[in-house]
């Protein structure tokens, strides 16, 4: 009986929520993180032994998203809001010193062993984004509001691609063969972040404005594809408009 | 900027690019064992490193050396390994009977062979700028895995990996070579016959 009830509420707030959504809108925006490859063991190691200056794997993880937003206010003072985005993660990984290539062990039998060159190793996850935000705004509604923002954002994974810069660009011919063997992002991800960021525009009447997320957190990173991304941060961007006029 | 000029930039831009990017593979890449303190880890990718414990100090490949050439003599096969012990070069050269090698790329028929070093038709000299002669008591010499390496589709080495060990007589002296691994790269650069 009690998970009867218990239904009925998570299908009725909702329903209930968006009688009071004040907002509805459109954000975009960016963001980096520091990322490290995850290991593989057909890539060749190449730290020279007694080498002065360590020569690692120079990794990018960098997302963009865009989507929908609405919000709810909770208070004079907290808003929540979440939206459904889509979402889109580019990593790159290459050489520290981007004149080398690495070594990775494409196919091997006992007797016979094939390296390709890769100058870079370039992975495409798309996501679906669910982000959930609570902003606190401390000070009184008016043309320029300021908060500070606390955001969740939940990716589940749709689909990656894989791409490589050979060196020698013959070798393109092995791009499926070898893109099957790199992990995609497993299905699921989030990040966690804290930022400030202002709107503009009288209140009731559509606004825009810009987030600026950092640092933000990627949890369970080890979904994330090719990179496992740590911290980072980025800037977002808004347009909303006002569903109902009389907060 | 004439004819013949542009023409020359572009041969040379052309043998720029064409030239493959192998100076890593020539490296010596030493990952150090852990549980046999002194001495690289045992592995199968070319590192170009070898190492052993001299009775107890370690002989190992350094980064400045070749650490190991195949020298083909008259049908006789020699295994080189040139490397370090307490600050000081040191040669390890052993014999390698039953392979004839016209090129690197034959080497690949040691995969799977093991040598008993104190058999006849097996020497092994070690020392400094002149090797003596050591009289082995007994030991093995196993090459536990011979590869043809290929770089984007073009034979570049063999790569040769195992390990040996031996107890010798050298100069009178009883001289042990325990935990002795390789891993090393064998071109057409490191592959002589003459």
């Amino acid at each position: 009986m009690k998970i009867k009830y218990y239904l009925a509420f998570l299908l009725l707030v909702p329903i209930g929520s968006f009688a009071q959504f004040n907002y509805i809108g459109v954000d975009a925006g960016s963001h980096s993180y520091h990322a490290s490859l995850r290991e593989y063991s057909n890539i060749r190691n190449y730290q020279e032994a007694d080498g002065w200056f360590e020569d690692g794997i120079r990794t990018t993880y960098n997302t963009r998203f865009a989507g929908l937003r609405i919000e709810l206010p909770l208070s004079q003072n907290f808003v929540l809001s979440t939206g459904l985005r889509f979402a889109e993660s580019t990593t790159v990984a290459e050489r520290d010193n981007r004149s080398k290539s690495f070594y990775y062990k494409f196919r091997e039998t006992e007797t016979l062993t094939e390296y390709l060159q890769l100058k870079k190793i370039i992975q495409d996850n798309r996501f679906i984004n669910v982000p959930i935000d609570l902003r606190l705004q401390p000070f009184m509604p008016r043309r320029f509001n300021m908060y500070f923002v606390l955001g969740f954002e939940m990716n589940f994974n749709v689909n990656h691609s894989m791409d490589f810069e050979f060196y020698d660009r013959s070798m393109r011919v092995y791009k499926t063969a070898l893109s099957n063997q790199f992990d995609s992002a497993k299905p699921f991800h989030g990040i966690i972040s804290v930022g400030t960021g202002f709107a503009v525009g009288k209140p009731g009447k559509p606004q825009v404005g810009m987030d600026l997320r950092f640092p933000a957190w990627v949890v369970a990173n080890d979904n994330a594809g090719i990179a496992e991304p740590t911290s980072g941060g980025g800037l977002q961007f808004f347009f909303k408009h006002p569903l109902k006029t009389n907060l | 900027m004439n004819k013949l000029t542009l023409l020359t930039l572009l041969i040379l831009c052309g043998i720029i690019v064409s030239c493959r990017d192998e100076s890593d593979l020539r490296k010596s890449i030493f990952i150090a064992d852990e549980n046999k303190p002194g001495l690289p880890q045992y592995s199968e990718w070319g590192y170009n490193t070898f190492g052993a414990y001299y009775d107890r100090i370690p002989f190992t490949s350094e980064s400045a050396t070749t650490p190991g050439k195949v020298n083909v003599n008259n049908g006789i096969t020699e295994l080189h390994f040139q490397g370090q012990k307490d600050g000081r070069e040191l040669r390890l050269i052993i014999t390698v009977p039953g392979i004839n090698p016209d090129a690197y790329d034959d080497l690949v028929e040691l995969h799977k062979t093991t040598i008993d070093l104190a058999s006849d038709d097996v020497y092994v000299l070690i020392g400094e700028a002149y090797p003596t002669l050591a009289h082995v008591l007994e030991g093995q010499l196993i090459f536990s895995r011979a590869q043809l390496l290929l770089v984007d589709g073009t034979p570049f080495e063999v790569i040769l990996s195992g390990r040996f060990e031996m107890k010798v007589e050298l100069d009178g002296n009883p001289v042990s070579i325990s935990d002795g691994r390789f891993d090393v790269g064998i071109s057409k650069y490191t592959f002589f016959k003459y």
